[in-house]
This record gives C-alpha cells, structure tokens and sequence, in this order.
C-alpha cells in the first residue's frame, strides 16, 4: 500500500551516541491523519528523517510509501520522495522566486510535461487559497501564507503521504488552524498525513490519533489526550 | 535540459558578483596554467632548434672513390632514422670554414680538409644511442677516417629535454592541481549560496543527474568564459614579450583547443564533485 507506514523494531543511533529511537514499532494506516507529539529532543524529527530515508534504521525496519529500508537503493530514493510530501516549520521556500514559481518549481526538478505544470499550479494554490498571490515572493507574505505555500508545493506532485515537521510551530492560533484545516482536508481526501507538534491543545480539539515519544520511545499510541496531559503535566510541550 | 540552462541564466543574473568571481578565478587560474603552458612550449621549441642541429658527420679517406662515397650515401639514405644524407667535398669545407673563421681566412689558404658525409637523423631518432649506433657503424666503414658527432655535448642536451620534459609534467599538473582546487573553491561557494535549491529538489524526488545537470553546466560555462580570458590574457604577454624581448612560439591551434576543453572540464568536474558533495546532505539540519 502505497499510503502506509509500518515500523518494526526500530532503532537509530549514531556512533559514540546512546539510541535516538529505541525500538519503534508503529503502524499508520492509508489516509488516516496522525500526531507525533513530544517535548524537543524526543526524536519526532529523527523520526520524519527516518520515515523519509535521509537516514536508514540501525536495527529494524520502516516500510513506506511501498519502499523497505531493508531493500531500498540508493537511485530508488528519488521514486520514494516523489510519494511524500514533506513540510517544515520553517517553510524552506526560495524567496528569490514567486509563490507560483516556488510551488512549480517541485513539478519541474522532477520532470513534470511543461504543459500540465501551470494548470497543476493554479489549482494547487487554489486549494491553499492563495491564488490571488502567485505572482508574491515569499517574504511578502505572513508566516502562515508562507506555510500554505510549502504545503502547496509539498502536495503538488499529489503525494500519497505528507510528513509535516512542526508546520504550526511559527504561526498564530488562526493560521495554525488554516494549515491544520488544509492538512486535514487532504486526509479526508485518501492522504496519509503524519504532523510531528507540540500543540497539545490542537491535538486536544483534532481529537485524532498521537504517537507521543519520549526519549527515542513510544510511550502513548491513540486518543486519549487527558493521559497525553498527564503525561505532560498539562498544556504545550516545552 | 531547457530548465537546467534556465537556472544557468538565473545563478548568472541572480548572484553576478559571484559569478565574476568563480569566472574570475577560473580565468586566473587557467591563466597560470596558459603562461606555464607558453613556458614550456617555448623551451620545447628552444630545445628542439638545438636537436635539429644533431649531426653525424663522418670524414672521408682521401682516396675514397666517388662510387663508393655514393654507394655508402645511397646505404644511409635508406634507413628509416636517418632524414638527410649530404656530401661535402674538399673544397666546399675549405669555403665553409673560411666562412665560418673568417679572421683565419689567409691561414687557411692553400690547406686542404677532408671531404665527409653528413647525416642528420629524424626527429623521432635523435636519441644519443641512435646517435652512437649511427656513428660506430660508420666508423667501421673502409672509406671512413673519422666520425664526429658532438659526443660531449648530445647527452647533455637529452638529458636537459628529458628535465624540461619532468618539470613541464610536475609543474604543469601542480598548477592545474592548484587551478582546480581554488576553482573547486568558489564552486563551492557559489553551491553553498544555491544550498536550498539543491535541497529542495532532492526532497520533492529529482534524481541526482537531474540536480547535478545546471551546475554542472553552470561549472562548463564558466570554464569555457575563464579559458577564453585565459587565452587572451596570454596572448597579450607572448605579444608583449615578443616585442620587448625575442619573439616566443604561441600556442598552437590543437594545443588552444586542448586548453579550453581543459578549461570546460575542470569547471564541470569542480562542479560535479562540488554538488556531490552537498548531495550527500539530503535532508537540513
């Protein structure tokens, strides 16, 4: 299944270090809309980069998007990233380039027919609602226009997961609920979306599933945002 | 490839002050590599004026019949070292040499030289041992009463190409080594200013050729702009130095060309290892 994660036994270290994850074991069904919730330093964003094959587990396996770390080559990483769509906090667009060029830019570098990559465009920064503003650079717009453009260029080439790394991290209370909005739409629409936050709060009112890791580990899989509370001891992750 | 050379013209307009400074110092660069270039040829050409001049030259019998002087010219005349036979007689060697040791001429009256052979050997075959080769046989012929060849200079003389060689071959391969780290350099530079780009690609899934494409292409251009000042520039140190001190050999028509492919390569290759190398940091810290 093109839309899945599944992780078994997990675990990542780097020499002289004690493990980042320890022994992770998760699944993530096609479409189903997740939360990866934990204080900084627990291994959310390690977690992402392992889910995206920028680093390969030390024991265990990811399977995802239809790719093994145990099989994947390195020339087959190129088809893996095609099918994720990944977001960050910081937003990561050229500001040298118009928002339409930005978001066309993920169709070009990946070999898009010339023909289908304007129309693809518009209709992508129409869902984002951003289509008044394609001709804009990047720094002309509020922090949370600017996500909508990564989340834009993220789905562009209609991928069959999204990794979005703290996307809400800068934003205000209104443009966090436009982007979680937006990624929840694209959930609802077959995509499987994995959102890393700190945004207990969010996560409260989402009433969907979270994975909270705490020092490299899974220590609460489901719904059940008052123990996440607990857990916590109360409001947003530091 | 329309969006490779795409983002060639963008690095172009977008950062023109790095771009005049990787062509800046890929012109420098190669420029130190052209006048090592000119150095050399200009030494290769001094030394092999000199080689030309390598003769066998072998002094006849006086009662050497002409049938047999031809016969033993005709001999030389038909091995493959040897490039001209002439014959020189008596009274010519009188003539030259009163020529040559003009202040001797009354001396000289009267006296009679030898006639003799001289053979001068193909570019190919000037080594001191086909020299020697050359000239024991010909001291072994009957007609033959002596064999001169400059023997006390013609190793010198290889032994000097043999160095200039050496040194063209370290010298010139340090500089070029210098010439592609420098330009490696700014490569770099100029790819740590493009670092997002390159990162976003990769995350959205281009293939590595895919990204490596318009830097690589950029890296050719520059190097083929750099080799062109280079060459400039060099023309003007051989035109100026030919007219204020001797005149010097330029480069010639193959040796440019080989120069400015040279130029291409080493701006793609520095490229190549220089996004390579960014490559490897596939996701951002």
């Amino acid at each position: 299944m093109t839309g899945s994660i599944r992780l078994r036994g997990v675990s990542l270290s780097y020499p002289r270090t004690t493990d980042i994850l320890r022994d992770l074991s998760v699944d993530v069904a096609p479409g189903e809309f997740t939360f990866l919730v934990g204080r900084s330093g627990a291994g959310k964003s390690t977690l992402l980069r392992l889910l995206a094959m920028a680093v390969l587990p030390t024991r265990g396996t990811v399977d995802i998007a239809g790719f093994s770390s145990a099989t994947i080559r390195p020339r087959e990483l190129p088809a893996l990233r095609r099918r994720l769509g990944i977001v960050f906090q910081d937003y990561r667009l050229l500001t040298d380039r118009s928002v339409f060029a930005n978001v066309a830019f993920a169709l070009e570098v990946t070999g898009a027919a010339h023909a289908t990559i304007a129309p693809t465009v518009e209709r992508m920064l129409e869902r984002v609602g951003l289509a008044d503003k394609a001709t804009a650079l990047p720094q002309e717009l509020s922090g949370g226009e600017q996500q909508r453009v990564a989340v834009a260029r993220a789905l562009v080439n209609a991928p069959a997961i999204v990794l979005a790394d703290e996307p809400t991290g800068n934003l205000d209370d209104k443009a966090t609920q436009m982007v979680f909005r937006l990624l929840r739409e694209l959930s609802d629409a077959g995509t499987t979306v994995l959102m890393a936050t700190h945004d207990v709060p969010l996560i409260e009112r989402a009433g969907l599933r979270f994975i909270h890791l705490e020092q490299g580990r899974v220590v609460r899989d489901g719904t059940d945002v008052l123990a996440l509370r607990a857990d916590m001891r109360g409001g947003s992750l530091p | 490839m329309r969006l490779a050379l795409r983002e060639v013209w963008r690095s172009l307009q977008r950062a023109p002050l790095l771009s005049a400074l990787h062509i800046t110092t890929m012109t420098f660069a190669l420029l130190s590599v052209g006048l090592f270039g000119l150095v050399s040829v200009n030494i290769r050409t001094a030394l092999r004026a000199i080689e030309d001049r390598v003769e066998v030259r072998a002094f006849l019998k006086s009662a050497s019949a002409p049938t047999a002087v031809r016969a033993l010219m005709d001999d030389l005349k038909k091995r493959p070292t040897v490039a001209v036979v002439g014959y020189v007689s008596s009274d010519s060697a009188l003539r030259r040499a009163q020529w040559e040791l003009a202040e001797f001429r009354d001396v000289m009256a009267g006296t009679t030289l030898p006639a003799s052979v001289e053979v001068r050997l193909r570019p190919d075959a000037r080594t001191p041992g086909d020299v020697r080769r050359l000239a024991t046989q010909l001291t072994a012929s009957p007609l033959v009463e002596d064999v001169r060849y400059g023997d006390e200079w013609i190793d010198k003389l290889y032994r000097l190409r043999t160095l200039a060689s050496l040194a063209g071959l370290i010298l010139g391969g340090t500089f070029a080594l210098v010439a592609l780290i420098i330009s490696g350099a700014t490569i770099r530079l100029a790819i740590l200013a493009r670092a997002r780009e390159l990162e976003i690609m990769r995350l959205v899934g281009a293939t590595n050729a895919f990204v490596r494409l318009p830097y690589v292409l950029d890296g050719a251009l520059k190097g083929l702009v750099g080799g062109l000042l280079a060459l400039g520039l060099t023309a003007i140190v051989h035109t100026v130095l030919s007219r204020a001190v001797f005149q010097l050999t330029f480069f010639r028509i193959d040796q440019i060309a080989l120069g400015l492919v040279a130029g291409v390569m080493m701006g793609a290759g520095a490229s190549w290892v220089a996004v390579s190398r960014q490559l490897r940091r596939v996701w951002p810290d």
